[in-house]
C-alpha cells in the first residue's frame, strides 16, 4: 500500500451537515475454519483465548 | 543437583516420508539444518529390514533391499493406523508380504530364523527409534521431544497410531503438524533469520496466499494456504495419490526395459526381481538428470545374467515425462479453482518434495505463476524444508508445559470463525484499499494511518466497505493543514461474533469517532 493511496476526501455534497455517521449494514458472518497451530502469532492467539484476554488486555 | 533450567530441552523436527525421512535441528545460529545418519545420508530411506539376527533401518536396509526384499519393509508410512483390508489392494513391489494381524496392516518377515509378523506401527517404531539414535549420536545428548510432520490426508486413526509409534520409540511427541504448514513456517522463520526480512511484503501485516506444491515419491499434494497476520489457515488441499517421483522412475524403467528387450530379446516386464533392480537404478538416473544434461543407467545382471547399460539425455526424459508435468499443473489449477483463485493472486509458491527438483517442472511452474509479484520459493532443500518447519515449531514451544501445548491444540482454540469477505476503505481516489482481507481469523484488530487529500480539508469522510457499503463516518472541525499533513488513525476490530468496532481519530486535534456495528447472521 503506497502512501499516496492512503488519503481520504471530504464528505460527498449529499452529506447532511451535523450528521456524524450512517450505518448501512453489519459485516457478513464469519466462516468456521481450522487454523494451523503453528508459529508465534498462533501462540499469542492461544494465550489470549486460554486466558480469556482481549487484544487490549494482551498489550498491557 | 542440576535443575531443570540447566538442561535445555533438545527438540528435533521429523518428517517421515513414504520413501525418505529427515531429521532437523535448530543450530546455534538459529538456523534449521538436517542431520545426516551414520551413513552420511540426510535423506534417510524409510525402510526397515530383517537380515538373519539383525534389524536394519534406513540406508542399511536399502542397500540390501535387492538381495533381501522379502524381509524388507518399505512404503509403510501410509499404512500406519490402517486396517489390512484398506491396504491389501495397494501392494508395493519389492517389499515384505502384507498380512493381516488382528485386522491391522502388518508384514510377514523372517527374523532369527523364525517367521515374525511386524505391524506397520511396529515398523514405524523401529524406524523412528533409529532416527532418534542418529540424532542423539550427532548431538551427543538425549533428545527430549519431537515435532512430527504428517500428510494432510492422515485421519485421526493414522495420527494417533503415528503418535503411539513415536512414543514407543522413546520420543515425546510435542505436536503433529501438517507438512505444508511446516514448509510455510520454515520459510517464514527461516527467511527472517537469513535476511532479516519477512518473506513477502504484500503489506505490513504480511498477509499472503501461499500455494505449497509437494511432489514426493508417491504422491502430489497441493495446498492453498492463507496467511493473515502470521496465522496460517489451509483453505484446501488437492491430492493425487499416484503422481510423484516414482511415476517418473516408472517411465524411465519402461524406457530402459524396452531398450534391453531390443538389445537382448529378453522381456523383463513380468520379471519382478529385474524390475525392482531397474527401478532402483533409474531413480539415480532421474536425480542425475536434474543437474546434468545426460545420465546413465547401469544394472549388473539385469536378467539371465546379462548386464544392462543405457544412456538418456534430459530432453528425451522431458518429452517422456510431459504428461506427468501436465498432470501436475492440472492438479495445481484444480486446487486454485477450488478456492476461486487465479495464479496471479498467489503471493508465494513453495516447492516441497524431492521430485520438485526436476528443472522442467520448475520452469513450467514459473510459466504458470508468471506474475512478477509471485515468489517461487525454493531456497531450502525441498525434501528437508518440512523437517525444518517442525524443528522451528519445536523450538518455539520447547519451553512450554505439555498441558499448555495440549490445551492450545483444543478445537475451541483452533476452530474459529474467519472473515468471510474483505473489509476495506474507499480512498479519495475511489480505490478500494483492503484493510482486513477475507479469511482473516477472528477476532482481529488492525490499525491504519490515513491522511487528508486536500489542503485545508476540515472534514474527513470515511466509507468502510465489504462488497457493499457498511458505514460512512465524518470527522469534523479538523485543523487546517496542507494536503497529507493530517494523521487520521483508524482502528478496525472484528470480534468472534462478527461485531465490528471502528475508531477514527485525528491525532493533532484529538477529534475522535467510535462506532459499533452489530454482526448480522448470514
Ligand atoms: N534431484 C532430484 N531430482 C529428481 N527427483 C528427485 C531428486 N531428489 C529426490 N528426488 C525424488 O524425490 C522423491 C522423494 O521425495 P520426498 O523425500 O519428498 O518423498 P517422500 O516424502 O518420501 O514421499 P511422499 O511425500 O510421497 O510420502 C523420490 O522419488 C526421489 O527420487
Ligand atoms: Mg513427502
Amino acid at each position: 500500500m503506497s502512501q499516496t493511496q492512503l488519503v481520504l476526501d471530504s464528505p460527498p455534497p449529499s452529506w447532511n451537515e451535523g450528521e456524524q455517521f450512517r450505518i448501512h449494514c453489519g459485516i457478513s458472518g464469519g466462516f468456521m475454519r481450522r487454523i494451523e497451530p503453528i508459529g508465534s502469532q498462533f501462540l499469542a492467539h492461544a494465550r489470549r483465548k486460554l486466558n480469556n484476554h482481549s487484544f487490549s488486555e494482551d498489550e498491557r | 543437583m542440576p535443575s531443570a533450567m540447566d538442561s535445555k530441552p533438545v527438540i528435533i523436527g521429523l518428517r517421515i516420508g513414504q520413501s525418505y525421512s529427515s531429521i532437523a535441528i535448530i543450530n546455534k545460529d538459529e538456523r534449521a539444518d538436517c542431520i545426516a545418519n551414520e551413513d552420511g545420508e540426510r535423506q534417510i530411506p524409510t525402510m526397515v529390514a530383517f537380515s538373519g539376527d539383525e534389524e536394519l533401518t534406513g540406508t542399511q536396509a536399502k542397500v540390501q533391499l535387492l538381495s533381501n526384499s522379502k524381509n524388507t519393509i518399505t512404503q509403510f508410512r501410509n499404512f500406519i493406523g490402517k486396517s489390512y483390508e484398506e491396504c491389501k489392494s495397494i501392494v508395493s513391489t519389492g517389499s515384505a508380504q502384507l498380512v493381516d494381524k488382528d485386522g491391522q496392516a502388518a508384514y510377514k518377515v523372517e527374523f532369527k530364523e523364525e517367521e515374525t509378523i511386524v505391524t506397520a506401527q511396529e515398523a514405524c517404531t523401529k524406524f523412528i527409534a533409529s532416527l532418534r539414535e542418529s540424532a542423539e549420536n550427532f548431538l551427543g545428548q538425549s533428545v527430549t521431544g519431537v515435532v512430527l510432520a504428517i500428510p494432510t490426508y492422515f485421519d485421526d486413526e493414522q495420527k494417533n497410531s503415528l503418535r503411539i509409534a513415536t512414543e514407543k520409540a522413546g520420543l515425546r511427541v510435542l505436536q503433529l503438524i501438517n507438512e505444508p504448514s511446516a514448509a510455510a513456517l520454515a520459510y517464514e522463520i527461516g527467511n527472517v533469520i537469513i535476511s532479516g526480512q519477512n518473506p513477502s511484503t504484500t503489506n505490513k501485516y504480511n498477509d499472503r496466499i501461499d500455494v505449497i506444491v509437494d511432489l514426493g515419491s508417491d504422491s502430489l499434494d497441493v495446498s492453498v494456504m492463507s496467511v493473515r497476520s502470521g496465522m496460517y489457515t489451509i483453505l484446501g488441499t488437492t491430492h493425487d495419490p499416484d503422481l510423484g517421483g516414482a511415476a517418473f522412475d516408472e517411465l524411465l524403467a519402461k524406457h530402459f526395459a524396452n531398450e534391453f528387450k531390443r538389445k537382448t530379446k529378453i522381456d523383463i516386464m513380468d520379471n519382478k526381481r529385474a524390475l525392482v533392480k531397474l527401478r532402483n537404478s533409474v531413480e539415480i538416473t532421474k536425480k542425475t538428470l536434474s543437474s546434468s544434461s545426460t545420465s546413465t543407467c547401469s544394472v549388473e545382471s539385469l536378467a539371465e545374467g546379462i548386464d544392462f547399460h543405457g544412456n538418456i539425455n534430459r530432453t528425451r526424459f522431458e518429452i517422456m515425462a510431459n504428461k506427468l508435468f501436465s498432470r501436475t499443473l492440472e492438479i495445481i489449477s484444480e486446487a486454485l479453482k477450488n478456492n476461486d483463485l487465479e495464479p496471479q493472486s498467489i503471493d508465494e509458491v513453495i516447492l516441497v518434495g524431492g521430485a520438485s527438483r526436476i528443472p522442467k517442472l520448475q520452469s513450467k511452474l514459473r510459466d504458470m505463476f508468471a506474475n512478477p509479484s509471485t515468489l517461487i520459493r525454493q531456497d531450502f532443500e525441498p525434501d528437508e524444508v518440512v523437517a525444518y518447519g517442525c524443528a522451528f515449531q519445536g523450538s518455539l514451544i520447547s519451553t512450554f508445559a505439555d498441558q499448555l501445548i495440549n490445551d492450545s491444540l483444543d478445537t475451541s482454540i483452533t476452530l474459529i470463525p474467519h472473515l468471510l469477505k474483505s473489509i476495506g476503505i474507499l480512498n479519495a481516489k475511489k480505490e478500494f484499499i483492503t484493510l482486513i482481507p477475507e479469511n482473516t481469523p477472528l477476532p482481529v484488530r488492525r490499525n491504519f494511518t490515513f491522511s487528508n487529500y486536500l489542503e485545508n480539508q476540515k472534514e474527513i469522510y470515511i466509507a468502510i466497505w465489504e462488497d457493499k457499503l457498511l458505514v460512512e463516518m465524518v470527522l469534523k472541525d479538523l485543523p487546517e493543514k496542507k494536503a497529507n499533513e493530517l494523521k487520521i488513525f483508524i482502528t478496525i476490530e472484528v470480534d468472534m461474533d462478527s461485531k465490528c468496532f471502528i475508531t477514527a481519530k485525528e491525532l493533532i486535534s484529538d477529534k475522535k469517532l467510535e462506532i459499533e456495528i452489530d454482526g448480522k447472521s448470514k
